[in-house]
């Protein structure tokens, strides 16, 4: 089960993601989450709740990040559980988005 | 549409016959009793019979001798081929109800109640038949589509190499039944040997056509360049090319290996995939970690290989994600369970190796596929 809420002030956006981040959540972070935070300057995934984040999941996270980023916004994701952070160093996800992206 | 009545009283019979030939059902049968009932739906000593008959909904009558019609009902609904036959109880007692809908019945008629009543009440059954029966169909033949896709499948997989200095097997286990995993490996002379293991992210289908495309183009890539540098860049290159314009990311991970069994040294590349593991005796295994990110969503990635020593004998461990991830636990966990099993089975030949190690899979939600290499 997948599930997101977005908290925002004037320049910054939080999503905080719940749950696995998997194909069941394409529709949902593109549809939803991208549009909802695009104006926003500074755009934060809140990862503390995601436990479990498959290759498709991780497809989708890339994706997200690099259409903000192309936008020229700040993108950061946190509070990442050391489990996820295994796959997402297995899979060199700093050495695609940027090293500054994880705090 | 062919309806059977089954009812001990004759007038009814006639009647509820009359009913429905008049409202345009021409194809009826008629049974007295249970057992009638059941030599028409060829159900012998409540055995199922191979074949369901040409019935489409039975209306069944619950107060009769012998068998009733609730024991009647389960005795027809135990038959595998009867299971989505639609079950009509006739009665004029509402005091059978709760049995009758225990015993399999979807729907009952009331004796004696007006003509439009059974007239809707069989429609929407049959209706509902119809439904159950196309949709059986199109899935029967969605499970044969994806049974052939399987064997085309496996049928591209390398053949295992069995040569004095090295030896290669595989397991592959489709978790649908097609993979978004691929292996190739070919011997380029006695002395060189190139292995390659793909992981498509994602899973099913649309994971197994990329899969397949790569496939088609590896003898074109690994067995013409060979070397780890040329080889990731042309897959990159490729994959680019092909997927690189979907809207959602489409990438694999891989890790390729240039054996040489000459100079006892091996050549990788790791596309983000989970660490090989290289096991010499009496040694800690090395891990072949990554050296590159995932192949298809940079357009200049860095080609980063590693080299690697080893004394024979010595084997190598390829294997996708599915055999060492759980959800909610630390992949290096999986990978130190799969180094201690690896050692403690370094007696096995080959080809049992890699079928013994299939016992770690732990979900078979994501497909697997596992590589060994013995050195000698």
């Amino acid at each position: 089960m997948f599930a997101y809420q977005i908290v925002t002030d004037e320049v910054q956006a939080t999503i905080y993601f719940e749950g696995d981040i998997d194909i069941d959540a394409g529709d949902v972070l593109e549809d939803e989450i991208e549009p909802a935070v695009a104006p926003y300057t500074n755009i934060i995934l809140n990862l503390e709740k995601v436990f479990f984040v498959d290759s498709s999941g991780i497809g989708l996270i890339i994706r997200l990040v690099q259409v903000l980023q192309e936008l020229g916004r700040n993108v950061y994701i946190e509070q990442t559980q050391p489990e996820v952070m295994e796959v997402f160093e297995l899979l060199q996800l700093d050495e695609i988005l940027g090293k500054e992206i994880f705090r | 549409m062919s309806i059977l009545i089954v009812d001990d009283s004759r007038l009814n019979l006639v009647f509820l016959q009359n009913v429905l030939d008049t409202a345009g059902y021409k194809h009826i049968q008629t049974a007295s009793s249970a057992q009638e009932a059941f030599d028409i739906l060829s159900i012998h000593d409540q055995v199922s019979p191979r074949k369901a008959a040409a019935i489409d909904l039975i209306l069944l009558d619950i107060v009769m001798p012998g068998i009733d019609g609730i024991e009647a009902c389960r005795i027809i609904k135990s038959c595998i081929v009867y299971q989505d036959l639609p079950i009509i109880f006739l009665t004029a007692d509402r005091i059978h109800f709760k049995e009758a809908f225990n015993a399999g019945g979807m729907d009952f008629i009331e004796k004696g109640g007006p003509d439009y009543e059974l007239l809707a009440r069989v429609q929407s059954a049959i209706r509902l038949k119809k439904e159950m029966d196309s949709r059986k169909i199109r899935e029967e033949k969605v499970q044969k589509e994806l049974q052939l896709a399987k064997h085309l499948q496996r049928s591209v997989l390398s053949p295992p190499i069995n040569e004095p200095t090295i030896r290669v097997h595989s397991s592959y286990l489709q978790s649908t039944e097609v993979s978004g995993d691929m292996l190739y490996w070919k011997m380029f002379d006695p002395q060189h040997c190139g292995v390659l293991l793909i992981d498509v992210s994602g899973h099913g289908i649309s994971a197994a056509l990329i899969s397949m495309s790569i496939r088609s183009l590896l003898d074109g890539i690994v067995g013409v360049v060979k070397e780890p540098q040329l080889v990731c860049q042309e897959l990159n290159k490729k994959m680019r090319a092909l997927f690189g314009k979907n809207r959602r990311a489409a990438y694999f991970t891989a890790i390729y290996l240039f054996i040489d069994l000459e100079l006892k040294q091996i050549e990788y590349f790791n596309a983000g995939h989970p660490p090989g593991l290289l096991f010499l005796k009496d040694q800690f295994p090395t891990q072949l970690t990554g050296t590159t990110v995932p192949i298809g969503i940079q357009n200049d990635m860095k080609l980063d290989t590693a080299t690697v020593t080893y004394e024979t004998p010595a084997r190598i461990v390829l294997y996708t994600d599915g055999l060492v991830e759980k959800p909610g636990v630390s992949i290096h966990a999986g990978i130190e369970k799969l180094e201690h099993y690896a050692q403690s089975l370094h007696y096995l030949e080959n080809e049992a190796f890699v079928v013994k190690l299939e016992r770690l899979i732990q979900h078979r939600k994501d497909d697997v596929c596992i590589i060994s290499i013995e050195l000698t």
